[in-house]
C-alpha cells in the first residue's frame, strides 16, 4: 500500500495535462468560443453603422460582454463529459483532495478559453477602432478577469451538470455573479481611453481573482459531491 | 504498521449496519446489515431497480445512506474518508474512460492518479486484459466489451483491498469473463474483498466458495 501516496501537485498536473490533451483532441470545443467571440464582436460594426466614434464608445463594453458570453458558453465543458462518461465519479472517489483536482480542471479550462480569448482581443479591439495605446489595458483586464470567470463558472457548472437541460439555469446562476467583473473590466478600458487612472480597477479585478482562486475550487467540489449523490 | 501477533483479528473489515437507501423518494432497501471479512466476495442480486447500484454507491461513499452507517476497519466511511478511498476501487456502471484518449493514455491517467509508477504496470495490465494490440486506439473506437475490460484495468493498476464492481461482466465475452474471474480469484486468495452485482451466476467454483449473497427485493 505504500506506493500509493502521491502528492497533490502530481494530481494537479495529471488532471491539468489530461484536460489540455482532451481539449486539443476536441478541436471544435477549442475553436467554438473563439469563433463566437469574433463573430459577436464583428456584428457590432455591422449593426451600429461604421461611425468610428460610436464604435469607440461601446468598444470596451462590447469586448467584455462578448468575452463573458463566450466563456459562459464554454463552461459546461469543464465537467459535462466527465459527468457523462463516469470519469467524474472516479475523480471524486480518488484519494486526492477534490479541490486540487477541480482546480486542475479549471486551470485547463482557462488556458483553452479565457487565455485564448485574451490573446485575440487586441485584434478585435482594432476592428472596433480602439486606439493601439489602449490595447495593453484591454489585455490586462481580460488577463485578470477571465480566470475569475472560469473559477466562478465552475461552481455553477458543478451545480447544474446533473440536470439534463442545465444551460439556461447556468446562465441565470452565473451571469449575476459576473456583473462585478464586467463593471470593473469594462470601466477600466473605458477610463484608459479617456486617459484616466485605472490602477484601482485593476487592483479590484486582482482582488476578485484572489478571492475566487481561494474559494471557488472548494465551493465547486462541494457542489460536485452533491450533484453526484 | 508495527508487528502484530498473527492472531487473525476476527472483526470484519467492512460492516454495513442498518443501512437505508433510496433513489429520489423511493426507499429501495431498509435495515440492511451484513459484514465482510478478508477474502470474501459479496454477490448482490435482485431484479432491475431493486437498488443494487444504489447500494454500491453507498458502499463506495458516493452516496450517503439515509440511515445507518457503513464502516471500513471500524470507522464510518463518511467521517474517515481517506483510508477507505485509498483502499477501495470502484468500477461503476459507466466506464469512466475518455473516448478521445487511447487505451494506454487512459490507463496512464489511472496509474498517475493512484500514484503507481508509470511504465510496466500499464503494459502488464494491457497484456492481461487482452488489449495489447489496441493500446494506441482511441477508446471511442473500441467495442463496448473492450471498453469494459479497460475499465476493469484500474483494478489491476491500483493496489486496493476492496473492489466494488457494478455489473463487471456486461458486454464482455467468454474469454474476457475468464480473465476477470481469474483476477477476482487471485484477489480473494490475497485476502482481498470483492463486492459485485451481476445478473449472471458466478461460473467459477472457487469464486462460489468465497461467495456470500445478498438479495434485494
Amino acid at each position: 500500500m505504500e506506493a500509493i501516496q502521491t502528492n497533490a501537485i502530481d494530481a494537479f498536473t495529471t488532471i491539468f495535462r489530461r484536460d489540455l490533451k482532451l481539449a486539443m483532441r476536441r478541436r471544435s470545443e477549442l475553436v467554438n468560443p473563439l469563433a463566437f467571440f469574433v463573430i459577436v464582436v464583428s456584428l457590432f460594426p455591422l449593426g451600429l453603422s461604421a461611425d468610428s466614434n460610436m464604435l469607440l464608445r461601446v468598444a470596451p463594453a462590447v469586448l467584455w460582454i462578448s468575452a463573458l458570453l463566450a466563456t459562459m458558453l464554454s463552461l459546461e465543458s469543464i465537467f459535462r463529459s466527465d459527468y457523462e462518461d463516469g470519469s467524474l465519479e472516479q475523480l471524486v472517489l480518488s484519494h486526492h483532495p477534490l479541490p486540487v483536482i477541480v482546480f486542475g480542471k479549471i486551470a485547463a479550462h482557462w488556458c483553452t478559453t479565457g487565455l485564448l480569448l485574451t490573446l485575440i482581443s487586441p485584434a478585435l479591439g482594432i476592428s472596433l477602432a480602439m486606439p493601439t495605446e489602449n490595447l495593453g489595458i484591454l489585455l490586462w483586464t481580460l488577463l485578470l478577469g477571465t480566470p475569475t470567470l472560469s473559477l466562478i463558472g465552475s461552481i455553477g457548472v458543478a451545480l447544474t451538470v446533473g440536470l439534463r437541460r442545465g444551460g439556461i439555469l447556468l446562465a441565470l446562476l452565473i451571469l449575476p455573479l459576473y456583473i462585478p467583473i464586467l463593471i470593473f473590466g469594462a470601466s477600466a478600458v473605458d477610463m484608459a481611453m479617456h486617459k484616466l487612472e485605472v490602477a484601482g480597477q485593476l487592483y479590484l479585478l486582482a482582488a476578485l481573482l484572489a478571492l475566487s482562486l481561494t474559494l471557488a475550487p472548494f465551493a465547486a467540489s462541494a457542489a460536485l459531491r452533491v450533484t453526484l449523490e | 504498521m508495527a508487528a502484530q501477533p498473527e492472531t487473525r483479528v476476527e472483526s470484519p473489515r467492512l460492516v454495513v449496519d442498518a443501512v437505508k437507501g433510496a433513489r429520489g423518494d423511493r426507499v429501495l432497501f431498509e435495515d440492511l446489515s451484513f459484514a465482510l471479512h478478508d477474502g470474501q466476495l459479496l454477490h448482490i442480486t435482485g431484479p432491475n431497480g431493486s437498488g443494487k447500484t444504489t447500494l454500491l454507491r453507498v458502499l463506495c461513499g458516493l452516496l450517503a445512506p439515509l440511515e445507518g452507517v457503513v464502516r471500513w476497519r471500524g470507522q464510518d466511511i463518511r467521517s474517515s474518508v481517506s483510508r477507505h478511498r485509498l483502499e477501495s476501487t470502484y468500477v461503476g456502471h459507466r466506464d469512466g474512460l475518455k473516448a478521445e484518449l487511447t487505451a494506454f493514455e487512459n490507463l496512464q491517467i489511472v496509474a498517475r492518479l493512484c500514484g503507481c509508477p508509470d511504465g510496466e504496470g500499464i503494459d502488464d495490465s494491457l497484456r492481461l486484459l487482452g488489449l495489447w494490440e489496441q493500446q494506441d486506439i482511441m477508446v471511442g473506437h473500441l467495442s463496448a466489451g473492450q471498453r469494459r475490460r479497460l475499465a476493469l484495468g484500474r483494478l489491476i493498476l491500483k493496489p486496493a483491498l476492496l473492489w466494488i464492481l457494478d455489473e463487471p461482466f456486461t458486454a464482455i465475452d467468454v474469454a474476457g469473463r475468464e480473465i476477470i474471474e481469474a483476477q477476482l480469484i487471485r484477489h480473494l486468495e490475497d485476502d482481498g474483498i470483492v463486492v459485485l452485482t451481476s445478473h449472471q451466476a458466478l461460473v467459477h467454483s472457487k469464486l462460489r466458495d468465497h461467495c456470500v449473497t445478498v438479495s434485494l427485493q
